[in-house]
């Protein structure tokens, strides 16, 4: 088969770092290939540079037998090479009509005549089976149906290789299984597929071959019927990992963390995002909390940290906390690892031992007579810094806006695990972390877990929530669909669950 | 550069700095050139003589310009490095001159040997109003501080301009009546020092000042909370940082800054009348290019006001060479303008030393 591009040793060097180092790619008309790689691998760099957002510090790109030089994405789309980005790039109060032939609107005496494009873009959805509504607004949409918008919008404008990056992220096993019928569908009908992705199980179940890059790297290309999921991670990581996290049986006891009937409105905006939602944690166990992102899970952890206000009972430790402020639940039980560790998490400006300190530097430990006593806030910070293995290049006076994204979680982690507590709240933990640090933090879960604490884990990967928690609430827009053990449930069901398809009985 | 310095040494600071004053000199020049390209390197050289350019009295009016310029500078610093935009300098140091040169002239039953002190107390206190009202705006009404403080710079001119015609005012000068002379500020030696200037004890408080906010900021818990806030809202708020308290209190400190340095200004001689004028004091608009050229340290202020301190005496001097005042005022606004770049000119250094350091590390 002829290859439609081919990205010859390719490097493209940053002040400082290399983040593709001489990588080869090769796509063949008519397949499906997935590119393989960790956050940080060179994944994102390496298609900036396809679609001529970077220029290559050297290499050649090839499209269709032809040498090109792809100085912007314009280059790229006449060239007929298309992306769906992981973040959609749609109005919302368009129509997917609208959406689709925005930029590319045919007019007449200046007036927008639609009826081909509507013609042509029925025909396309109704040949590829994407179903989509076209007269529909964006913001009336489902993710997944959004998403075929963004698939439409390729085709309309005739590309012939469509590039996915990470498509599956913000959908349901449901939406998954659709995604991947639609992307064969397209690679029969003779479209080539390039597939971003780090989940090793659906490159396995979707592509022909394989792309794996590592630091920067070029690893190999592999026919995927011809390895296991276990090479490939290996291949991904470099060495081989255990994909299980190593747990026994939870032994929950008392009572930490009762909420009843919380209501919760978001910062702007008038509907509710959390309706009279009840649960309860307990010491020992691993709650978490799986869904879609933004059914209100980021809501119900701000009322649980103080940083909304809400209606309702939250209740820690027998002590009503509805009415707190963030201090002094911060002060009385709560640890909480943030979602966006830059927003919330970190003061990058400051240095390690700074944000080390930050809930804590009024306590007797670190203050007296209003001065910083420096000299223990160092301490404490060198001994947390080795503890939590966070690595840096000069240790606790290195200033943490200088540090990979996993050290810096491994900061917060340390704080906020070694910070006075009974609950402990874990907002996606392991977003954007490559594999080693993800093992960490599942083990300190664990851990926290197996000292008595009480774990309340918020996660959007199927896969981290049937691994570690212990027992699973499904949140549905703001309500809570099921109260489930991972050991009686399958993904498939979670996935009915989280869309809002089926509700379980008790709950 | 030898030594290995850190992502975030001040040398770059420094460095910057001194980039910014150089290039904003180098344009001053030009301008000058076009001005009157005879003259233009005579001028320039009586601008960068400053303080040398009259003998000790020279170097006295540098010293007496620094005081009111690092108050100023220092207040909008303080505030900046909080995330508190404190545009009401003006305002917080015009209530405050108000406040000095009434008590400094009326009777009032106030003890002559104390009352410099009363007055330069009271100046702080009216600054401390002033600021304090944006300042409860923002806490509880969400009042965008800068406007607020825009509005409450307009008031305290008029205002000001009211209370000293009512109260204190000399038709024949267009400005408030005289001061006691026993009011001024403690020369503490320095008339006998720089004879014929008006340097006097201002220059010593203003160092004080400053050495006192770098070690809140720097050293105190309540600093460490504050910079946090400066540097990330959003952590400080999920760390629990109780901000509208802050907001209050930033907005109140800034003020007493401000109004000391008024009130010490219109103190520092007796001819320094209170005028009655719509303009805004000149002094008070070298306060945010002072914050900027010193990026926000406090002890930087005080060196970057020591600088355009003697550029203001410098360029007195250059009308004797036929320029007009308007263009030793362009000159500074140059400067001041580049030092708005000290930001960029610091990155672009750091990101120079940082490649330098790659290259030899390469070659090993």
């Amino acid at each position: 088969m002829e290859n439609i591009i081919e990205m010859r040793n390719i490097t493209k060097v940053f002040p400082g770092i290399i983040a593709n180092d001489d990588i080869t790619l090769e796509l063949r008309k008519g397949e499906i290939h997935a590119l393989l790689g960790e956050n940080g691998a060179g994944k994102s760099t390496l298609m900036s540079v396809l679609f001529g957002l970077y220029q290559p510090t050297s290499g050649k790109i090839i499209v269709k037998g032809k040498e090109v030089k792809m100085s912007s994405p314009n280059t790229a789309n006449d060239l007929g090479i298309g992306m769906v980005h992981q973040h959609f790039k749609l109005v919302g109060v368009f129509s997917a009509l609208e959406n689709i032939i925005l930029g590319v609107e045919t007019v007449q005496n200046g007036f927008l005549k639609m009826n081909e494009a509507r013609e042509k873009i029925i025909g396309l959805s109704e040949k590829y089976g994407l179903m989509v509504d076209i007269d529909e607004k964006i913001d009336n949409m489902t993710v997944g149906m959004q998403q075929r918008v963004e698939i439409l919008k390729m085709l309309y404008r005739d590309n012939d290789v469509l590039i996915f990056d990470e498509p599956t992220a913000v959908l349901t096993p449901q939406e998954i299984e659709e995604l991947i019928k639609i992307i064969r569908r397209l690679a029969e009908e003779g479209k080539s597929i390039l597939f971003i992705s780090h989940k090793l199980n659906e490159i396995k179940e979707v592509s022909d071959r394989c792309s794996v890059l590592r630091k920067g790297k070029y690893i190999g290309t592999v026919d995927t019927d011809s390895v296991t999921v276990e090479e490939l991670s290996e291949m991904m990581v470099g060495r081989s990992i255990s994909l299980h996290v190593e747990k026994t049986a939870a032994k929950p006891k008392d009572v930490v963390l009762s909420v009843k009937n919380l209501t919760v409105m978001p910062q702007t905006g008038k509907k509710e995002k959390v309706k009279n939602v009840s649960f309860d944690v307990r010491a020992g166990e691993i709650v978490c909390i799986a869904g879609i992102d933004n059914n209100g899970q980021q809501e119900l952890v701000f009322a649980l940290t103080g940083m909304l206000p809400s209606k309702g009972d939250i209740t820690l430790n027998g002590e009503v906390m509805t009415d707190k402020s963030i201090r002094y639940r911060n002060t009385h039980g709560i640890s909480h690892i943030p979602e966006d560790r830059h927003k919330h998490g970190l003061v990058l400006d400051f240095n390690i031992s700074q944000n080390m300190i930050l809930q804590t530097y009024f306590e007797k430990d670190f203050i007296k007579n209003g001065f910083l006593k420096f000299s223990d806030i160092t301490k404490f910070s060198d001994k947390a810094i080795e503890d939590f293995d966070v690595r840096s290049a000069k240790g606790s006076t290195n200033i943490v806006r200088n540090m990979s994204g996993g050290n810096q979680q491994k900061v917060i982690l340390a704080r906020e695990i070694i910070r006075d507590h009974n609950l402990l709240i874990a907002v996606q933990p392991t977003r954007g972390l490559d594999v080693g640090a993800i093992e960490f933090v599942h083990k300190q879960l664990v851990k926290e877990r197996d000292e008595g604490k009480a774990v309340l884990l918020v996660s959007l990967e199927l896969d981290e929530v049937m691994e570690v928690s212990d027992r699973i609430l499904v949140m549905h827009d703001g309500e809570i669909m099921a109260n489930v053990r991972p050991e009686n449930v399958t993904v498939q069901k979670l996935g009915l669950y989280m869309s809002g398809a089926e509700r379980e009985e008790a709950v | 550069m030898k030594k290995n310095l850190s992502e975030n040494s001040p040398v770059f600071g420094v460095l910057a700095s001194v980039m910014s004053i150089i290039s904003g000199l180098a344009v001053g020049l030009i301008i000058m050139l076009i001005f009157n390209p005879e003259m233009a390197f005579t001028a320039f050289g009586m601008l960068l003589k400053g303080g040398f350019s009259n003998g000790l009295k020279s170097m006295g009016q540098v010293f007496h310009y620094i005081a009111p310029y690092a108050m100023c500078g220092l207040s909008v610093a303080f505030s900046f490095q909080t995330g508190v935009f404190n545009i009401g300098v003006a305002g917080q140091f015009t209530v405050g001159g108000m406040v000095a040169v009434l008590i400094g002239g009326m009777a009032l039953g106030i003890p002559d040997p104390i009352r410099w002190i009363v007055a330069i107390l009271l100046a702080g206190l009216a600054g401390v109003i002033w600021g304090m009202i944006p300042g409860l705006m923002k806490a509880f009404l969400n009042c965008n501080e800068v406007i607020a403080c825009i509005m409450m710079n307009y008031i305290s001119i008029y205002f000001s301009n009211w209370v000293i015609q009512t109260y204190f005012y000399d038709p024949t000068l267009v400005a408030s009546k005289y001061v006691k002379s026993t009011s001024l500020l403690p020369r503490m030696g320095m008339d006998k020092l720089f004879p014929g200037s008006s340097a006097s004890s201002a220059v010593f408080i203003a160092l004080l000042f400053c050495i006192i906010i770098y070690i809140l900021l720097y050293r105190t818990g309540f600093g460490y909370e504050l910079r946090a806030s400066g540097f990330n809202k959003d952590a400080a708020y999920y760390a629990g940082i109780n901000e509208k308290r802050n907001i209050i209190l930033v907005m109140l400190i800034a003020g007493f800054i401000a109004g000391v340095g008024g009130g010490m200004l219109f103190l520092s001689s007796q001819t320094k009348n209170f005028l009655v004028s719509e303009i805004a004091i000149v002094e008070t608009s070298y306060g945010i290019p002072i914050a900027l050229l010193a990026l926000n340290n406090p002890i930087g202020v005080f060196c970057a006001s020591f600088l355009l301190a003697w550029l203001t005496v410098g360029g007195t001097m250059v009308q004797s060479a036929g320029f007009p005042t308007e263009t030793v005022e362009t000159i500074t606004a140059v400067i001041i303008y580049f030092s708005a770049f000290s930001l960029i000119f610091t990155q672009i250094i750091r990101k120079w030393h940082f490649k330098k350091d790659e290259q030899r590390k390469e070659e090993k």
